[in-house]
């Protein structure tokens, strides 16, 4: 249970109205979006469903989505004061902005339009393939078999990861269509919620590429915002990537991993300059001239030094080697 | 904390043994002015970064377990200075604290090497180290060049802030060390949203454009707030900032030419010590009105 569902509003004492700013837009009618303010009474608890409820229970034609109001069905995501939330997991703030769900189209108001997303994911064939015929009820899993797939199933499909990676918005800033190359992270989970189910033979790492993984950047902002605590990164990218290193050892990805961990090996410490030669090998030429000036400020080592004690690391590594 | 207290096992990590040798000298000049002292873990190894962590979460395990293990045997808390370095060996930390099955299976492997962790240390930055340990008052009474004027843009990247269960120090929607450190240092604290926001570098080597672009927007944002200077406590975050900016000039059609300082550098510049001490001359955008400028504060 993720621990927002606690979260009471402490810091609220209730003698001053909830005031939120709205964004209203209809497409169809509106040639542009204006923001509509509203002020309510707090109530005890109150959540930001329950704000948009009330102000429709008063007249408003506000559109916003919404259906479990448990953080299951993740429908209800919005933006509010600039940060993806759930709309009912999140308490009020006194003053808010309430935004759709940023770099997604709008249907109306707080409604976006997931069309892109859905097909995204169906493009990832989001079914199990079987290697065997189904053999019947009841399917013999073992817990540990299942325990990678089972953590990822806490998703919710909100989508407020794909409204934070910065990625995704470099990329649809730079794009005329709504098409952007690296999926992100919320397409990733539901790919890899497939992969690591023991009974599935698609090769998904190749999907995974074919989605350019690559280009996620680490920067745990999908993992920050996620309302349900799903460990997006950890979990479901860099197991993929982990995978990728198996089922496709030509791709960039699985040789930078695999040039990185040799260089650890050898010597213990990385040096960028070696780990930039052995993963792009005749590639790396195009970097000469940069190479050449941070060589001059003394950026590049080109010696090999070793730590103290490295025999250690190689224990380690062959034990890993052998653990695979 | 008393002065005698502060000590601790330096972990300078890849970049600072490596690309940016003037990290770890600035460490090492700085420390010695602020009575930090550092016990090197020269036979430590890598933490792993994100490559072994993506690809071989056990041995990813093995080296940080490792890393905290041999500090362990000195009876002192770790020292980092790199962000993504602070993340891996505090993370491990954290799930060996919990897990007692996995710190058994741990030391099992590293009882091979004769190493054994018994979770008796913690992990902190240096960053951490200067607002927690040592105190901003502590701070501000050693400073010798307060560098009035001077406008310094607090960049602190992503693995310093997030995940937040993970390091538990800074808000990462409102972190504020950084400025507080760089108002204790008597400049001024640039306000902007791409402090906080990521340099790309865990896709350079699969992707470089997107981080070229995305460090080049945090610099490009940074210095229409008028910062004369970045500072940033990652040395990664650094190599992008600095040592592509030149790129990412070119990639975005825009002139930049802003410094990017380590964080003890800065903090050097401000206690005292020579600017050549702290080889500001080792970076790729040369801090040359920027020198002047900390000259005239003398």
């Amino acid at each position: 249970m993720p621990s927002q569902v606690t979260v009471s509003n402490g810091s609220i004492d209730g003698s001053r109205p909830i005031r939120a700013r709205i964004f209203r837009f209809d497409p169809t009618r509106d040639r542009e979006p204006r923001y509509e303010t509203f002020e309510l009474p707090y109530e005890k608890g109150m959540r930001i469903l329950c704000f948009l409820e009330r102000i429709r229970e008063q007249g408003s034609d506000l559109a916003f989505m919404s259906s479990c109001g448990m953080a299951k069905c993740g429908t209800c995501s919005v933006s509010m004061n600039g940060r993806p939330v759930l709309s009912c997991l999140e308490s009020v703030e006194e003053d808010m902005v309430i935004e759709p769900l940023a770099f997604f189209p709008v249907i109306r108001d707080l409604v976006i339009d997931r069309t892109g997303y859905n097909a995204t994911v169906t493009a990832l064939k989001p079914y199990l393939h079987r290697s065997e015929p189904y053999k019947g009820y009841p399917e013999k899993l073992r817990h540990h078999e299942m325990r990678d797939h089972a953590s990822l199933m806490e998703c919710v499909e909100c989508l407020c990861c794909q409204s934070i990676c910065p990625v995704l918005d470099l990329e649809r800033r730079e794009k005329t269509s709504s098409q952007t190359e690296f999926i992100g992270p919320a397409p990733l989970v539901q790919l890899a919620k497939l992969a690591f189910d023991p009974r599935d033979s698609l090769n998904r790492a190749a999907l995974a590429l074919r989605a350019m993984i690559e280009k996620c950047v680490s920067c745990y902002e999908c993992v920050h915002v996620c309302p349900v605590e799903v460990s997006i990164l950890e979990c479901a990218l860099d197991r993929m990537r982990e995978k990728i290193t198996i089922a496709e050892p030509d791709s960039i990805l699985a040789r930078h991993i695999a040039a990185f961990t040799d260089i650890l090996e050898d010597e213990g410490l990385v040096n960028p300059t070696a780990l930039i030669l052995k993963t792009k090998g005749l590639a790396a030429l195009g970097k000469l001239p940069l190479a050449i000036k941070m060589f001059r400020r003394g950026k590049v080592k080109l010696r090999k030094e070793r730590i103290p004690n490295i025999n250690r690391i190689r224990r380690l590594t062959t034990q890993w080697v052998r653990s695979r | 904390m008393g002065e005698e207290q502060m000590k601790y096992a330096y972990y300078p990590g890849c970049s600072a043994k490596r690309d940016a040798p003037e990290l770890d000298n600035a460490m090492k000049v700085v420390c010695a002015k602020l009575g930090i002292e550092l016990f090197e873990l020269y036979d430590a190894p890598c933490c792993g970064s994100r490559p072994v962590r993506q690809g071989s979460p056990r041995l990813f395990m093995l080296l940080n377990a490792l890393i905290l293990g041999l500090a362990e045997s000195q009876c002192l808390d770790i020292l980092t200075v790199c962000s993504t370095c602070q993340l891996n060996i505090c993370q491990v930390n954290k799930r060996l604290k919990e897990d007692d099955a996995l710190l058994e299976e741990i030391n099992n492997s590293l009882s091979t090497i004769d190493i054994k962790y018994e979770r008796g240390i913690q992990v902190k930055h240096f960053l951490w180290v200067l607002i927690a340990d040592m105190g901003l008052e502590r701070m501000s009474n050693m400073v010798t060049r307060p560098l009035h004027g001077l406008k310094v843009a607090p960049y602190y990247g992503c693995h310093i802030l997030r995940p937040k269960e993970a390091l538990e120090f800074d808000n990462p929607d409102q972190p504020s060390s950084l400025e507080k450190l760089i108002l204790a240092l008597g400049a001024e604290p640039v306000n902007y949203n791409g402090r906080k926001k990521c340099c790309g570098m865990h896709s350079m080597m699969e992707s470089e454009e997107i981080a070229l672009k995305l460090s080049g927007q945090n610099i490009e944002e940074a210095l229409h707030k008028g910062a004369d200077c970045l500072v940033t406590p990652c040395p990664l975050c650094h190599m992008v900032l600095d040592g592509f900016q030149g790129k990412a000039e070119k990639i975005l059609r825009s002139k930049f030419g802003i410094p990017v300082l380590h964080l003890a550098q800065l903090v050097g510049l401000a206690i005292g010590i020579a600017p050549r001490d702290l080889m500001l001359t080792r970076h790729m955008v040369l801090p040359r009105g920027f020198q002047q400028r900390i000259r005239l504060l003398h």
